[in-house]
């Protein structure tokens, strides 16, 4: 495709020079041409042979890497779920998502088992772990931080480092899964993936006594993602133990509007979410005692049932 | 061979197109069918769901990406689901894929060489940008709100005229102008703007 002289918007182009003027921006330093080649023209060229590879085949090899890094991630998500610490799992994964990852899975061992050298040859040094992982019967029996770390060599992702930082959260290392979340929250990550390592970063904080950065991070988990249950209504009950009357009626009323949209057992499933929390009594200042019996009548019915669970 | 089209023509009733393509037969096998001429019509297809999701990606990788994806699951793929759909989950995944990818390289500070990937090359054409640093703002974009990326992409990247765009529903101009400014600050934000997001330089 022949490259075409780019004709941008006048108006867009005003909003540009605008933003430009900060000193410190990047945008505009440096001499534009005329003619640009758009960013959809380009086609794909075939047959770029690199260390007896094409190019297409690099790509089917790093596909078969990530193929086995979701497997071994998903595996690693089933044995914190069965982990007998644990009673509750803050992936940042939907439902939805895990109603299909067994056939996923099926799929990709059925796969593995059919092409074995290909996969060999894709994981190279990898290899051996994931096998043994895979003879593993019981996920409690899997090393899941080793299967995090070679799940990270294969495709680095932001969710193996959540799950990691649960599993040590688990272990009670507070301030090594502290460090690990504040290093997804460091890079640019989506909002979903962002929330579920500030909810995380929340529960982090709590089990370390300080409250106040605990309600920090879920007031920004549930600003990013509005709808996220686990946030809003770790938000609404860090908010009562502290006392804080605005973050506590904001939070009750982001739990109406969650509640139109989740399972009909949505005020159960938030007293799964408070369950990690057992000294919620224990953390509850007086003026959150006060604020809990006399805003009772302000609450909407989720807020309210939510309560009356936590006291 | 009678492939699904891809702008909405009639699918061939009784045809199960990917039989002959798939059954029996290797992911690599699959592979080279797939790149010699596109029979499937991938191409266009990842450029249509980059349109839709507006995502600043490279084609040509996304394009070889979702090929190799597709080569991949083609042996265990039994015409569940729909063979469209199944094309275009391959090509959603890649460029999910693609996305953490640019993010684990931008972590590990590889350095982004001039002609290496097509957007960042026209990013730093259109926007008057060094190229070293567009990549580090293509990630920050991709993470932002999709209307804040849709603004950007139809009018800067399909060039299309702001009126236009605003008289197709796409809100007020006072809003579409916001979402603007906010995608090129971010593409261009300073350095110590992303300092003060706990980033380093």
């Amino acid at each position: 495709m022949t490259p075409h002289p780019y004709d941008i918007d006048p108006e867009v182009e005003a909003i540009l020079q605008e933003v430009a003027r900060d000193p410190q921006s990047s945008l505009l330093r440096i001499e534009r041409p005329r003619v640009i080649r758009g960013l959809l023209e380009r086609e794909p060229t075939v047959g770029v042979a690199t260390a007896g590879l094409t190019l297409a085949e690099r790509h089917l090899v790093q596909t078969r890497r990530a193929e086995t890094a979701f497997a071994l991630r998903v595996m690693c998500i089933n044995a914190l779920e069965v982990d007998p610490r644990n009673n509750q799992i803050l992936t940042n994964s939907s439902a939805g998502e895990r109603a299909k990852w067994p056939s996923q899975l099926e799929n990709f061992k059925r796969s593995w088992s059919a092409d074995q050298e290909s996969v060999r040859e894709a994981l190279a040094d990898e290899f051996p772990a994931v096998r043994e992982s895979f003879a593993v019967r019981h996920p409690r029996g899997l090393p899941i931080l080793d299967l995090l770390s070679v799940s990270q060599r294969l495709e680095p992702t932001d969710g193996a480092r959540i799950n990691g930082a649960v599993w040590m959260l688990l272990g009670r290392q507070t301030l090594t899964s502290l460090h690990v979340i504040h290093g997804v929250l460091a890079y640019p990550t989506p909002a979903y993936t962002r929330a579920t390592a500030l909810v995380n970063l929340g529960l982090t904080y709590h089990m370390l006594g300080d409250l106040s950065a605990s309600l920090a991070s879920y007031t920004s988990a549930a600003e990013v993602s509005p709808g996220y249950i686990s946030a809003v209504a770790s938000r609404f009950a860090v908010a009562a133990q502290l006392g804080r009357k605005a973050q506590f009626m904001h939070a009750a009323a982001q739990l109406e509007d969650c509640a139109t949209l989740a399972a009909p057992d949505f005020v159960s499933h938030c007293a799964l979410q408070m369950r990690v929390r057992p000294d919620f009594a224990k953390s509850l200042c007086s003026e959150g005692a006060r604020l809990l019996s006399q805003s009772r009548d302000q609450l909407g019915p989720v807020a309210r049932a939510l309560a009356d669970v936590l006291v | 061979m009678g492939m699904p089209g891809l702008h909405g023509q009639p699918e061939p009733k009784g045809e199960e197109p990917w039989r002959a393509l798939f059954e029996g037969r290797s992911s690599r096998e699959i592979l080279a069918d797939l790149v010699d001429g596109d029979p499937l019509e991938i191409s266009p297809r990842c450029a249509e769901r980059l349109l839709t999701r507006c995502y600043l990606l490279d084609m040509e990788r996304l394009y070889f990406r979702s090929v190799a994806r597709v080569a991949y699951a083609g042996p265990s793929y039994r015409g569940a689901p729909e063979f469209t759909e199944f094309l275009r989950e391959r090509i959603d995944a890649s460029i999910d894929e693609l996305l953490r990818e640019d993010r684990a390289e931008e972590r590990a500070g590889h350095p982004v060489l001039p002609g290496q990937d097509a957007r960042y090359t026209f990013v730093s054409q259109v926007l008057g940008m060094e190229v070293g640093v567009t990549r580090r703002g293509v990630c920050h974009f991709n993470v932002l709100d999709e209307r804040i990326r849709h603004a950007f992409f139809s009018l800067v990247v399909q060039a299309k005229r702001f009126r236009r765009y605003v008289a197709e529903g796409n809100g007020p101009p006072e809003r579409v102008s916001d979402s603007l400014r906010i995608a090129f600050e971010t593409l261009g934000a300073p350095y110590p703007k992303w300092l003060q997001h706990g980033d380093e330089p």
